[in-house]
């Protein structure tokens, strides 16, 4: 009988569960989840690369690239804290599967000065 | 009958373990020096940590703790497990199986990392 | 002549959240022998994390998925030593209050688990609902549900705002509130009694012997609980019964959470003002031992540097070691039937146990 009062209460309030995926995540604002780079502030120092305790992040100075290897990613947000541009944010997702172990490059696009110096 | 390199240790911890509030925590394990084994008991004796340390070659063979703490038997698998050492009375296969690693925390096992 | 079964129990069971198996000795119902086998999860985390001194913080909080903050803080304790400095006071205030939210999961977990084993499965929901309000707060506090990668070798990483202060409180007041009538399930419903009183019983000299720790020792009758050392200025006492069954173990982690709810709300009364972290430079070298209470009993850290940056030793001891071996001297005597709910009261993390 000591169950009576939470069954009561259960049978006049909703469903505490969420129709996720079919209704949009609730996910708090501080939430670690997705790690995504502003190239126009990255300065492709490295230092992400070095600091990233999965080694997820791998940097090519020469071919101006940032490659995350997703599913390595903890989410942990060390890069976040040590880029000295703070180019780097960790913002709030759900970990998504898939068929294929996502990677995500993000390219560095020459500005134009950098570009008129190369037609020269 | 040969005395065990650890037996020195084990008479203190009985002693020890004569008083009713002594615990033991943990048995840690290393191979301090290439071939060497050192033991480390670590025992909550009252609320506070007490050590008692035993050194000796990693292939000779110790007394088991199993008589004066039962809880001592799983954790002197667990090295024989992954140092390789060997325990008086004590088999080991704790958590690695026939046909796979052997003692993975020696040295000597550290070159492919 | 009595004829004895030999019944595997496990690696795969219903009961189980993961994989242990226990070789049940059967005379008709009885129980009069078990054999524990490990070795289903065993990763080689000690060797993996001596790599990289900077890398073990996030990967000592994978080492369990309940308990993974205090495995985290003790690492990060036992650097500190080592290195010589002493996190600030906020961050000491902080690192008490995030390991106590996650001991009310992990003990909501425990009592959830133990009332599904009996199949009493409303009760398992709530107290599961109960747990995802506080796994909702953590998210919104550290980032993260389970993991909190709130630790840094020095401190922490995040502070905890005057709003999340708030909100922290209010979700206390909610808890207590929505747990006190199923903490009176727990206590008084005749079915879970009958399940648990006088089964699985570890007597204080066996619990001695083998070294339990956690709400197995102290229903065992053995008053001890690190936070008696650690919280100081927090009031704490520890919670001990002596009957020693399945009955006292439940108990004790119903009035723990009582006692958790409380530690937070004066913990978060009492935080100081201050910086985060203190900064540690360069290598470790030296060797220290740290414990610290986690939710199924004492977590110890032995860590040995020699001035690189891997660490020369590293060994885990994790009281769900000491405790799933136990089982072995409360199972004899006991019927076939009683045995799933004995071994969940245990609460048995077979991931602490093999690492």
């Amino acid at each position: 009988m000591t169950m009576l009062s939470t069954v009561l209460r259960n049978l006049v309030s909703g469903p505490v569960t969420t129709a996720y995926p079919h209704a949009p995540a609730e996910l708090p604002e501080g939430n670690r989840g997705r790690v995504v780079w502003d190239m126009s502030k990255c300065t492709l120092c490295g230092l992400c690369a070095k600091r990233c305790p999965t080694l997820a992040v791998s940097v090519d100075r020469k071919a101006g690239t940032v490659e995350l290897q997703v599913f390595r990613c903890i989410a942990c947000g060390v890069c976040a804290e040590v880029c000295p541009q703070g180019a780097i944010e960790a913002r709030p997702e759900y970990s998504a599967p898939g068929y294929v172990k996502e990677v995500r490059t993000y390219r560095k696009e020459a500005t134009a000065q950098e570009k008129e110096v190369v037609i020269e | 009958m040969s005395t065990h390199p650890n037996a020195e240790a084990i008479a203190k911890i009985r002693e020890m373990s004569k008083d009713n509030g002594t615990r033991l925590v943990t048995i840690v394990a290393e191979e301090y020096v290439p071939g060497g084994l050192e033991l480390i008991y670590v025992l909550d004796a009252g609320g506070e940590l007490r050590t008692v340390r035993s050194r000796s070659g990693l292939d000779d063979e110790q007394e088991s703790l199993s008589s004066v703490f039962k809880g001592a038997e799983n954790m002197e698998r667990e090295i024989i497990d992954l140092l390789g050492a060997r325990f008086e009375g004590v088999k080991g296969g704790l958590f690695l199986m026939p046909g796979g690693v052997v003692a993975p925390l020696r040295r000597a096992a550290a070159g492919g990392e | 002549m009595a004829v004895t079964t030999l019944i595997p129990f496990g690696p795969q069971h219903p009961v189980f959240l993961e994989p242990l198996n226990i070789q049940l000795k059967l005379d008709e119902e009885t129980v009069v022998g078990a054999e524990i086998n490990y070795g289903y999860n065993h990763r080689g985390m000690e060797r993996a994390m001596a790599a990289d001194f900077r890398r073990t913080i996030y990967m000592c909080e994978r080492v369990c998925g309940i308990c993974s903050f205090f495995h985290s803080s003790t690492y990060c304790r036992g650097m500190e030593e080592i290195f010589g400095i002493e996190a600030p006071e906020r961050a000491r205030h902080i690192r008490i209050v995030m390991m106590e939210c996650q001991r009310l999961t992990s003990h909501l977990l425990a009592l959830g688990h133990t009332a599904e084993a009996m199949g009493y499965e409303s009760l398992f929901m709530q107290c599961f609902r109960e747990r995802e309000a506080i796994m909702a707060l953590a998210n919104r506090v550290t980032g993260n549900r389970v993991h909190y990668s709130l630790n840094t070798i020095g401190g922490v990483r995040r502070d905890i705002t005057a709003e999340q202060k708030a909100e922290m409180l209010k979700a206390m007041d909610a808890l207590e509130d929505r747990f006190a009538p199923l903490a009176k399930v727990f206590r008084t419903d005749r079915t879970i009694r009958r399940r648990t009183v006088g089964k699985g019983v570890l007597s204080r000299a066996d619990a001695l012997s083998y070294g339990a720790v956690g709400p197995v020792g102290r229903a065992s009758g053995i008053g001890q609980d690190l936070r008696q050392t650690c919280y100081h200025g927090l009031d704490f006492r520890p919670i001990v019964r002596d009957e020693g069954d399945s009955y006292a173990r439940t108990m004790v982690r119903v009035d723990e959470t009582f006692q958790s709810i409380g530690l937070i709300r004066k913990a978060l009364e009492t935080m100081p003002d201050g910086p985060l972290t203190v900064p540690a430079k360069g290598n470790p070298s030296g060797e220290s031992f740290t414990r610290q209470e986690a939710p199924r009993g004492e977590v110890m850290y032995y860590i040995k540097a020699q001035g690189k940056v891997e660490l020369e030793r590293l060994k885990v001891k994790t009281p769900a070691f000491v405790n799933v071996a136990a089982l072995s001297a409360m199972v004899p005597g006991c019927e076939v039937a009683d045995i799933p709910v004995i071994t969940v009261s245990v609460d048995p993390c077979i991931c602490c146990t093999e690492r």
